[in-house]
């Protein structure tokens, strides 16, 4: 049986390498799929992963036990990738969700699919592209809470919590990012297959 | 349907509803709604898959590793000039063999076993130098039993 990650962290606080190590393989992805949800950039991604699991290893010490370590690292994580999306756009107020929502409140999530198989995302690099562009279109905000919940399945308490934000506020930027990316990737879809 | 049934439907697609709530929500379910929630899971999948295969390959511990790596050296070469600032070497062993020769040479002159009827004597150790624990420098006096006397050890320690 594999340790938990609670004694990982034990271990690697005592100087255990190896545990250390187990927790970046088994975390990465994780990690580094969100990173890139948040900040698009595949190279900004692992700089943020990395950052976030050094920060990790310097602050061992202060981990609390009762508390998950992928939560941990995660905001770690987030965190970065925000101070990061701040800094690309000159210290503007993007997580301001009026300028955000940009379509009429009346318009709910489209009672149809996008028409693509999600299966094929893991398969289809150029699809992923897509996905990814369409992802980079949501204002970070929107993007943030998108990827928060979509991949990583963070309550909507956790995601307020993580970005310091109201439970309603999380629900309206999620509501707005699922209808943007539905319309996205419906329009891409009609481009890419007119006839459909 | 307006927004707030959708924010309702979309809690009840997250599972942030309460029991009661969802069964009601469950209950009252229309074929426009089962249209939105199939929907909604799609786009989860989709975004969920493309992210997930984007990081299949990931590999960060070389990185991770390098970055441990080079703080450690930092931390060993800021200890080492700490080192150095009191004229210590960064070999532990080099100095350390120096302190205790020093040790012991001070006990055997304060003790004087050679001398048994004299214990009286004292000494004075004026200075007590390692200079890159390369050579060490005990400079003594023993005043009471030899007036102005004074005795200079040398001794060398083995480089690193």
């Amino acid at each position: 049986m594999e340790p938990d990650d609670r004694k990982l962290v034990e271990d690697a606080r005592r100087g255990d390498a190896t545990a250390f190590r187990e927790l970046v393989t088994r975390h990465q992805r994780r990690a580094y799929a969100v990173a890139l949800g948040m900040v698009h950039d595949p190279d900004d991604a692992r700089d943020i992963c990395q950052d976030a699991f050094l920060k990790v290893h310097k602050n061992l010490a202060t981990f609390e036990g009762d508390a998950q370590f992928f939560t941990w690292l995660y905001r770690i994580v987030v965190n970065l990738a925000i101070d990061l999306l701040r800094k690309r756009r000159g210290q503007r107020v993007e997580f301001d969700d009026t300028q955000a929502n940009d379509e009429p409140d009346e318009a709910g999530i489209a009672p149809h699919r996008t028409g693509f198989d999600p299966a094929r995302a893991l398969a289809d690099k150029e699809l992923r592209n897509q996905i990814l562009a369409a992802l980079d279109k949501l204002s970070p905000a929107h993007r943030t809470v998108l990827v928060m919940r979509e991949v990583e399945g963070l309550s909507y308490q956790e995601m307020a919590d993580t970005m310091k934000c109201s439970i309603g506020t999380i629900m309206s930027r999620l509501f707005h990012a699922r209808k943007k990316m539905q319309q996205l990737l419906i329009a891409y879809r009609k481009a890419a297959n007119p006839a459909a | 349907m307006g927004k707030a049934e959708d924010e309702r439907l979309q809690r009840y697609f997250d599972g942030e509803l309460p029991e009661a709530d969802r069964a009601a929500v469950e209950a009252a379910l229309t074929e426009d709604d089962k249209l939105k929630l199939a929907a909604l899971g799609e786009l989860r999948g989709l975004v969920g898959n493309a992210l997930s295969a984007e990081a299949a390959d990931i590999d960060l511990w070389p990185g991770i590793e390098k970055q441990l790596g080079a703080s450690r050296n930092a931390a060993g070469k800021a200890a080492a000039g700490a080192r150095r600032r009191w004229g210590l070497r960064a070999h532990p062993a080099s100095w350390s063999a120096g302190l205790v020769t020093a040790a012991a040479a001070a006990l055997l002159f304060v003790v004087q076993p050679w001398h048994p009827g004299h214990a009286q004597n004292g000494c004075d150790i004026e200075s007590l130098e390692t200079v890159g624990a390369v050579a060490s420098v005990i400079h003594m006096s023993d005043t009471p039993h030899r007036g102005d006397e004074s005795t200079t050890v040398i001794w060398t320690t083995e480089d690193d």
